[in-house]
């Protein structure tokens, strides 16, 4: 990250033949081998398959003499750096569900980005502490390079890495045959302290680069990291990591905030704490409220829906036992707003539901609303609350049987059926 | 740049032996041989399909999420159980949870619900959140998620200690992301629980951080879940306006880039958003490298 080949020329001709003279590094002390949970969930997927092995060495450019021995070259062990940086590969190549779903860049535009074969230079590991996670050089008399540190390797897993090898193959690209492509300065308050860390922002809207064919279209270091960071959060693969996901979105409104010095606009994902809540509108935080929206929304009997505790559970039954949309105004939820406009009225105005952000809320609220002609509840994957979406879909008490929390189960009985006397039964 | 012209002319007749230092070349299969500089590589650029990962490509056992096992555990427990027993039920709850998948999200959406209703819950998680290593930033925030999707008033004691916990100074040479940087991630964890209960007091705490907590970070983070919490409404933006001071002005109405968005709305709004507040930087230098892997 730091612009260290600039350092180096300055410091004289004579630092600079001894530098030659050394590099490229040999093999020394290794960083110390960790592995964190979703490195080795990671791992897992692809469990050192070795024709991507094959592949990605000499694509993104990691040789054996630097990478041997305890670094891990031939070893399918994720304590090792090596074996990280596979991973990290992995993700860029394969993370990223493109199709028409949206991402700012294709899987293949990140691949070709941080290829050190794209771009001529090779990546090695350096056992360096502490203050980054790697360093590019460039330059007419030096290796084009990136160091990897052992920061990269200790407590950062393969996405965030990721993020890296993108960041650092940009100070590259843009580097002349006097070094690197240097950070800007830094805006009041910044966290880096006194050394440079901040880039410029350069401003363009999705599909501005078609898929394919990001290469040449400048980007600063943190902009590619962010965009790929946001990118890995919001569309990555199911079978990415959950704490990969929750970091790389940690990550990118962090450097969006703390490393840009001209704010691009926008920000990553949802401030939902968790990013992919239930699909079911219908939880409750107490049995009192569950309760209690069961008895005004199996009886019609809107006034049992007063002392629910939270708002948006007390608006929802407001507006299911009255069969009415007034009542979903005030919610604060969007996703439950609109799920309430639609199932209030149903079967009439499935339309509602378009808008719901979350998918397996958005095919609840479609399938309830239409009574089964915009959705069949297919989208709702755990099997509870699929339960509860096909008996209110097809007004059928009969689904409610494979529900397994009891009070969920009463809950279902009732307002499938529109029997209250079910809702006796749930624990408050 | 006079020191550089200087070196490059001193250097002059080191150019040789310069040379042999200059571009890495791509490696051959044969491990362990440096290949000659290459301008045309012998590897394909075309990385296999993924689809014929080899078939072995499963976990070891006891390294696999196990959706019916995290049913079970939370099953398991009585309808108003002690805080101990959610709390033992937590530490075989949270590994398969920190083992979770994009895939597996539904299960733990899930089970978060069910452990809504669980009286202890929330001093079971903080419990546990206190005792996890500092430096363990992605089980700390996968927790704090838990604990603010809970969506339990009874959270916002642990999440306003978390909140106005006191940061780590700036550091002074620190180019990787800071102890501060990580710190203020797992605030704006914490933000985004307290904004998410939508309560009265609530929002008056996430009003408080928008306007007093140190970190830009944070404070523009809870703009943002607050904005989310109500609505994205103009009332609120509106009342956010006349709260702050005009600086933060430009963080009250970005657009969200998520997925499920409406790709045509959001660049509406990115649109006008970079209208209003937006600036171009000046040029940034041309590419030196081009995708061949040869130096222009």
């Amino acid at each position: 990250m730091r612009p260290e080949a600039n350092t180096l020329l300055r410091r004289g001709a004579l630092s600079l033949v001894v530098a030659l003279l050394l590099l490229p590094a040999g093999a020394g002390a290794v960083c110390p081998n960790t592995v964190e949970t979703d490195e080795q969930a990671l791992w897992n997927v692809h469990n050192c398959w070795p024709a991507f092995r094959d592949w990605f060495r000499p694509f993104f450019n990691l040789q054996s003499d630097h990478w041997d021995g305890s670094w891990g070259w031939a070893t399918c062990d994720p304590t090792q750096a090596f074996p990280k940086m596979w991973d990290s590969a992995y993700l860029i190549t394969y993370g990223l569900q493109d199709s028409s779903l949206g991402p700012w860049h294709s899987d293949v535009d990140y691949q070709r980005w941080a290829a050190g074969s794209q771009h001529d230079f090779r990546y090695e590991p350096e056992d360096a502490c502490c203050s980054a996670y790697a360093t590019a050089f460039n330059g007419t008399f030096v290796t084009n390079r990136v160091e990897m540190d052992c920061p990269s390797f200790k407590g950062r897993t393969a996405g965030v890495r990721a993020g890296t090898m993108l960041h650092e193959s940009t100070h590259i690209i843009y580097g002349d045959s006097f070094g690197v492509w240097s950070h800007q300065s830094n805006l009041p308050g910044s966290n880096c302290g006194t050394e440079d860390c901040s880039d410029d922002w350069y401003f363009h809207l999705l599909n501005a680069y078609p898929y394919g064919s990001l290469a040449g279209h400048r980007h600063s270091m943190n902009q590619i990291q962010i965009e790929y960071d946001c990118d890995l959060a919001e569309f990555g693969e199911g079978w990415v990591p959950y704490t990969t996901k929750i970091l790389a979105q940690s990550e990118a409104n962090d450097r969006i905030t703390n490393r840009i010095r001209n704010p691009p606009g926008w920000t990553c994902g949802q401030p939902r704490p968790l990013p992919a809540g239930s699909a079911n509108p219908f939880t409750y935080s107490s049995g009192r409220d569950e309760y209690l929206a069961c008895w005004g929304i199996a009886g019609r009997i809107s006034s049992n829906c007063n002392d629910i505790s939270d708002l948006n559970d007390k608006q929802m039954c407001f507006g299911m036992s009255t069969s009415t949309q007034s009542p979903c105004t005030s919610m604060t939820d969007r996703n439950l707003q609109l799920a309430c406009y639609g199932m209030s009225v149903a079967p009439n105005y499935p339309s509602n539901c378009n808008d719901i952000v979350d998918a397996g809320m958005r095919d609840f609220c479609y399938s309830v609303s239409s009574w089964g002609t915009s959705g069949t509840c297919s989208g709702v994957t755990s099997p509870s609350d699929k339960a509860l979406c096909q008996a209110l879909t097809y007004r059928n008490s009969s689904y409610c049987a494979s529900i397994t929390n009891a009070n969920d189960k009463w809950f279902c009985y009732g307002t499938a059926s529109r029997t209250n006397s079910y809702c006796a039964n749930i624990v408050q | 740049m006079k020191n550089r012209i200087l070196l490059g002319l001193g250097l002059t007749s080191l150019f040789l032996t310069a040379g042999a230092f200059g571009a890495p070349a791509p490696q051959d299969r044969s491990a362990g041989q440096t290949a000659p500089p290459l301008l045309t590589p012998l590897f394909t650029t075309v990385p296999p399909k993924w689809e014929d990962r080899r078939s072995s490509s499963r976990m070891e056992a006891g390294q696999a999420f196990e959706a019916s096992r995290l049913r079970q555990i939370v099953a398991d427990l009585p309808p108003s159980a002690s805080v101990d027993k959610v709390e033992v039920a937590l530490f075989d709850l949270l590994p398969q949870i920190y083992r979770a998948t994009n895939g597996d999200l539904p299960v733990v959406a899930e089970v978060v619900a069910s452990l809504r209703r669980q009286p202890g819950a929330v001093e079971a998680m903080a419990r546990q959140y206190r005792q996890l290593p500092a430096e363990a930033i992605e089980r700390r925030l996968v927790v704090l998620s838990i604990l603010g999707e809970m969506k339990r008033s009874d959270a916002m004691a642990q999440l306003h200690e978390v909140i106005w916990a006191p940061l780590p100074p700036a550091e002074l040479q620190a180019e990787k992301l800071t102890a501060r940087d990580l710190e203020e991630m797992i605030q704006v964890k914490a933000v985004q629980g307290l904004a998410y209960l939508a309560t009265p007091q609530a929002d008056a705490a996430v009003r408080e951080v928008i306007e007093k907590h140190q970190a830009l970070h944070v404070r523009v983070s809870a703009i943002d879940a607050y904005m989310w919490n109500h609505g994205d409404s103009p009332a609120t933006a509106a009342e956010l306006y006349r709260l702050l001071p005009a600086d933060l002005h430009l963080y009250v109405e970005r657009p969200r880039f998520q997925r499920g968005m409406d790709r045509e709305e959001f660049t509406r709004r990115l649109r006008a958003w970079q209208e209003k507040w937006g600036s171009q930087p000046p040029p940034a230098p041309t590419s030196a490298h081009d995708d061949n892997g040869s130096v222009k």
